[in-house]
């Protein structure tokens, strides 16, 4: 019973991960507000961390054990590439986005830096909307799934 | 409309610690261990809650489409969270039973013939079924249940001890008494296009639930209709606030047909002049304008597309239509409209405010009491006018006796108190005074509860009396 199905353990990692762009985005606004929150930036700098570890992992083309989390984040991406073009990145770049990104993450958190500008903030959480929305919207269609099994709902 | 749907979560999470917490009264080692368990995911999804709280502050200044969305999300996944897997699994959990008063406000409203049950659900739903046909389909060796229909009502757990939340309840036993509905659509068109039995299901279903959303709204007024889009709030996208399913017309439907309803009887239920919300006008407008935003919100940044099967989309507007047309023949004549009194409602809110139980009211003229009692002591003198002294008398203790509530006149009474004293004590606590640290907002979360304690049993104490008094009364 406690072992999770292949579709729960997805939706779970698909919420963690998400979860992971939604702090790295309210620590974000918090910047833009002057206050550092240690705790978003770092969630943020995983977030760019386990992209670009994906992409690594895609281009290899090879799976090594504990890789296959990294793999399917980045195979989720892929079939959502258009979705992507549509905010305006190209998921090819995405290394070098997110590397950017965890770079000024990692910068605000150890040198308390707080001369980025209003637009690279927005830029930056512009960016985690949509390498997040992804996730969200499969873990929204799961749920759907899990619901309708589980009978009538809105009886109210 | 972030601000009433953060705080309605909020209310579920509490209600969820207060769940474990009497599991834990009545439990000892090891069971309190499981028991904590449950308590630290909850305190997480708490936490959770805590950086998108702070962005709706009043303080927070402007939030851009991003982070407003990311707040939104979070709020989602809190209450996905707490339902699908917290509330899922209290079965492993020996917690509360239903409660006396819960049988006491069902069977007070409709006075069923047969017994009827009320379970404790682990899933939070609603719904309604003859529990011996349920066995008799399930079982693997032959049951004969019998003849009669052994209503059973499931209630999730963590609204055990919330009456206003029970007004779902009153839907599910609409379920149980509608009237046969095949005649409503034989000889119309949309009864003409749909020759198959799958069809005539559908539509059967969707007539059953406005049937029941009917019956609901006629006992209980605008307390049903709050009631149902606070469940749909926080529902929120599953499969989507403006779906249609098979089973269930959409919730946009549902209200505006229910809205209509009591327009055109003229039932409302007003705020107070000095209220928060005045502008909204009424209790069902507020809900109604935050179940719209709500949807606006789903519709900008959470629905890819809305799909809808292909046979959907003609039926469903005619059968609206008809539905419209046939308000009052689908429900069973034996319901009527409940009478709510605005002004009186709003006597009751504040007798709430005072912490004295709504069991009973007395409307009271003071100055003619004073007056005739004036009166008579002025004839005291004159033995002469003893009769007379002695009628007047009992004219005034007339005026003084105090009518037994009904349980719709509590629970309008008591979502009025929530809209208006509730809400927004709470909307300053957490949105206005300053919460600075993690203790800051465990403290005005305990503080919201004890405001959710004390109208839950206020109102439980409520029907509880208004029924014993009732039966004195011989109501």
């Amino acid at each position: 019973m406690f072992k999770s199905s292949k579709a729960t353990r997805e939706l779970q990692s698909n919420r963690s991960f998400s979860s992971l762009a939604d702090n790295a985005i309210f620590g974000l606004g918090d910047y833009l507000k002057e206050r550092i929150n240690d705790e978003l930036l770092d969630s943020g700098i995983e977030f760019c961390k386990e992209l670009r570890k994906g992409k690594e992992i895609w281009d290899k083309g090879q799976i090594k054990h504990g890789e296959l989390e990294y793999y399917e984040k980045y195979k989720m991406l892929s079939s959502s590439k258009d979705d992507i073009v549509k905010e305006g990145f190209n998921l090819d770049e995405v290394p070098e986005e997110a590397e950017k990104i965890e770079s000024m993450l990692e910068d605000i958190k150890r040198n308390k830096n707080l001369s980025y500008s209003e637009s690279e903030i927005k830029q930056a959480q512009h960016f985690f909307t949509a390498y997040s929305m992804p996730f969200w919207r499969d873990t929204m269609k799961t749920l759907e799934e899990i619901r309708s099994r589980k009978g009538l709902r809105l009886d109210g | 409309m972030e601000k009433i749907l953060s705080l309605e979560l909020l209310e579920k999470i509490i209600r969820m610690e207060l769940f474990l917490e009497r599991a834990s009264l009545e439990s000892q080692e090891p069971d309190l261990r499981v028991i904590n368990v449950y308590k630290s995911v909850v305190e997480s999804i708490k936490k959770s809650l805590q950086y998108p709280l702070r962005k709706f502050r009043d303080d927070y200044g402007d939030m851009e489409e991003y982070e407003y969305r990311s707040c939104m999300k979070r709020l989602m996944d809190a209450f996905n969270s707490l339902d699908l897997v917290v509330h899922a699994h209290l079965s492993f959990i020996h917690g509360d039973w239903t409660l006396p008063e819960t049988y006491t406000f069902i069977k007070g409203l409709f006075r069923p013939e047969d017994e009827i049950s009320i379970v404790l659900s682990d899933t939070y739903m609603f719904e309604e079924a003859n529990l011996s046909e349920f066995f008799e389909s399930q079982l693997y060796i032959p049951y004969k249940g019998g003849d009669e229909r052994k209503t059973t009502l499931f209630l999730p757990k963590i609204e055990v001890m919330n009456p206003l939340n029970w007004t779902i309840l009153v839907h599910e036993m609409g379920h149980t008494m509608k009237k046969p509905l095949e005649d409503i659509f034989t000889h119309t068109e949309i009864g003409e296009m749909l020759v198959s039995d799958e069809g005539r299901r559908i539509l059967d279903s969707w007539t059953e639930e406005i049937c029941s959303d009917l019956i609901s709204l006629k006992i209980l007024g605008p307390a049903y209709l709050s009631s149902f889009i606070t469940f749909v709030l926080l529902l929120g996208s599953q499969p989507g606030l403006e779906n249609i399913t098979t089973s269930h017309p959409d919730p946009r439907f549902r209200i505006n047909i229910m809205k209509d309803v009591l327009e055109k009887n003229s039932i409302d239920l007003p705020f107070a002049q000095e209220s928060l919300f005045q502008e909204y006008g009424d209790i069902v407008n507020f809900y109604d304008h935050i179940f719209e935003e709500r949807c606006r919100f789903e519709q900008r940044y959470m629905i890819d597309e809305v799909k809808e099967e292909p046979m959907f989309p003609l039926v469903y507007q005619r059968f609206r239509d008809l539905i419209y047309e046939k308000v009052e023949e689908i429900t069973p004549e034996e319901i009527c409209y409940s009478d709510i009194e605005k002004d009186k409602t709003h006597n009751l809110v504040g007798m709430i405010k005072d912490k004295i139980p709504i069991s009973s009211y007395r409307e009271i003229d003071q100055k003619k009491v004073i007056d005739t009692l004036d009166k008579v002591e002025k004839d005291l003198d004159s033995i002469a006018k003893k009769d007379a002294i002695s009628k007047k008398m009992k004219r005034i203790l007339a005026m003084m006796k105090e009518e037994p509530n009904s349980f719709s006149e509590i629970i309008n009474a008591g979502w009025l108190y929530k809209c208006e004293i509730v809400y927004p004590k709470m909307t300053q606590v957490f949105f206005v005074d300053p919460i600075d640290s993690p203790k800051a907002f465990s403290d005005a979360v305990e503080e919201y509860k004890k405001e959710i304690v004390k109208l839950d049993e206020l109102l439980r104490k409520s029907i509880e009396t208004a029924h014993i008094h009732g039966i004195f009364g011989k109501r």
